[in-house]
């Protein structure tokens, strides 16, 4: 129940600060830095040097794909939206859910059967395919902690504690490959 | 309307019998064809996401609680180790799910591929099983009683992909561990499995299985040049709920491309379907003819018998 809670008011927060930055973007005032805290349970949040990003790419649709006055790019996307406007959304957590494997996402998915974009990933996955997706192709940081550091919870996940290379465990045994 | 006579019902049910002995002989014995539950849940694994990050792996070790790994999670040299001959990291007791590493010829890119349970639509644990510990749930799982189990690693011989895990250390108790699709704790709440609510990349969609398949086809579809044209588990072994896109040919990744189309079931079930058969006609059927066979002999014994007085005579 807690942690449902806990879940509510992270997407609250997430909600609130987008339609701020919503707000920014059409005011042409955008911001320097985006703090950006999806994964807080188990990662600080990231401070998103948004100017330094807009500095290095081409246009906004680079990451903002059919949003923020820049029209559609990719060619997919232009055989439907060649003419669509630009659409006012600016966060990608207005079209991309938090939680969309969760059992009203997944209905609500399948009930739509005669929508196109049936395949369109969640929260998490956009921002980190988009992110790692140019990472990766210009060179850029690409180690999990090069972007977001890991809280105590986190370190414990991750089992961070235990020494690297094959360090002993006293608990549990086993764990070797067969 | 007329009412059936009991004439014609007869008369029918004997035409059926004939018909069913010439032609649906085949048929009768051959396994029925089980697509799986129709609402049953699934996870399409796309192996061009992947980035070996091992947060799947982390994740699943801290939802069943399993014992600490030898390596910390974030070390990712672990993706590369192999045992001596060369394979690689297995599911073992503390490990419902590994990610391996493979380099791939000719790609300066490596390709990771997560391995788990597959819950297959037919599991071959499942039949394996003697003591009926697995049960293959509505929801897609294959699920194993460990209350139940003996011991006899049946399973762990009967799966395809290796999956079922021996508790080795335990020297009283051992017990068959595998992944359960977290059945219990988050499947029948409606909830995703750890690994697939971790993947940061989605590398992983969780559905139902048939929306899964349309994905998969959509995705290849959409982009032909990215993807081998197989959705891996649509129909191995008469499907599985864990299904597998990739961008390179499954056999590089350490995907078995020579397993049957067929459920592994089908290869015995018309063998074990004529087991009652032989063992309720053959002993009779054969005390029939040892009977005949013995009556044979005492007429020949008297008849010899007969001929020995009639030549005193």
């Amino acid at each position: 129940m807690q942690a449902r809670l806990k879940r509510r008011t992270e997407i609250l927060a997430f909600l609130a600060f987008f339609s701020l930055w919503a707000v920014h973007c059409t005011a042409a005032d955008l911001p320097d830095t985006v703090e950006i805290d999806g994964l807080a349970k188990y990662y600080y949040a990231v401070d998103f040097d948004h100017s330094m990003h807009i500095d290095i790419v081409e246009s906004c649709a680079a990451c903002h794909h059919h949003t923020a006055g820049t029209p559609a790019v990719d060619e997919k996307c232009t055989m439907c939206h060649d003419r669509t406007e630009a659409s006012s959304p600016v966060a990608c957590q207005r079209c991309h859910a938090p939680d969309p494997f969760s059992a009203e996402q997944v209905y609500s998915r399948e009930r739509e059967s005669r929508r196109y974009h049936v395949d369109k990933p969640g929260l998490k996955g956009a921002y980190h395919r988009s992110c790692l997706g140019c990472h990766i192709s210009e060179g850029a940081p690409i180690g999990c902690q090069d972007c977001h550091e890991r809280n105590q919870l986190g370190d414990s996940l991750f089992k961070a504690s235990l020494e690297t290379p094959n360090a002993k465990v006293a608990a549990g045994g086993g764990g070797g490959t067969h | 309307m007329g009412k059936i006579s009991r004439r014609k019902f007869l008369a029918a049910g004997v035409a059926g019998a004939v018909a069913g002995s010439i032609g649906g002989a085949r048929s009768a014995w051959a396994a029925p064809k089980l697509q799986g539950y129709p609402d049953g849940m699934g996870v399409l694994v796309d192996l061009t996401r992947c980035i070996g990050c091992r947060t799947c792996e982390a994740a699943c070790n801290a939802e069943h609680n399993l014992p600490a790994p030898q390596e910390p999670f974030d070390d990712l040299s672990v993706l590369e180790k192999e045992s001596h001959n060369g394979a690689k990291r297995r599911t073992d007791e503390s490990a419902y799910t590994v990610v391996n590493r493979y380099e791939i010829p000719g790609s300066d890119t490596p390709v990771f591929r997560k391995m788990q349970c597959n819950h297959c639509n037919e599991p071959s644990c499942l039949t394996s099983c003697f003591v009926n510990a697995y049960t293959k749930t509505g929801e897609g799982a294959v699920i194993y009683d460990p209350e139940v189990c003996v011991g006899c690693r049946m399973c762990m011989v009967a799966c395809p992909f290796y999956v079922p895990a021996y508790s080795y250390s335990s020297a009283l108790n051992p017990l068959i561990v595998k992944c359960n699709f977290c059945y219990d704790n988050r499947l029948v709440h409606g909830q995703p499995p750890a690994c697939v609510e971790a993947c940061p990349q989605e590398a992983m969609v969780f559905g139902h299985r048939e929306q899964l398949l349309a994905i998969g086809r959509e995705r290849i579809r959409y982009q032909p040049d990215k993807y081998v044209d197989h959705i891996y588990g649509e129909k191995e072994v008469g499907g599985t709920a864990w299904m597998y896109l990739s961008g390179v040919p499954f056999e590089q990744v350490g995907f078995d491309t020579t397993l049957q189309k067929e459920p592994i079931i089908s290869n015995v079930k018309g063998f074990l379907g004529m087991v009652p058969m032989v063992l309720a006609i053959w002993p009779a059927l054969f005390t029939g003819f040892h009977m005949l066979a013995k009556k044979r002999e005492r007429n020949a014994a008297a008849d010899c018998q007969d001929d020995k007085k009639g030549e005193s005579r």
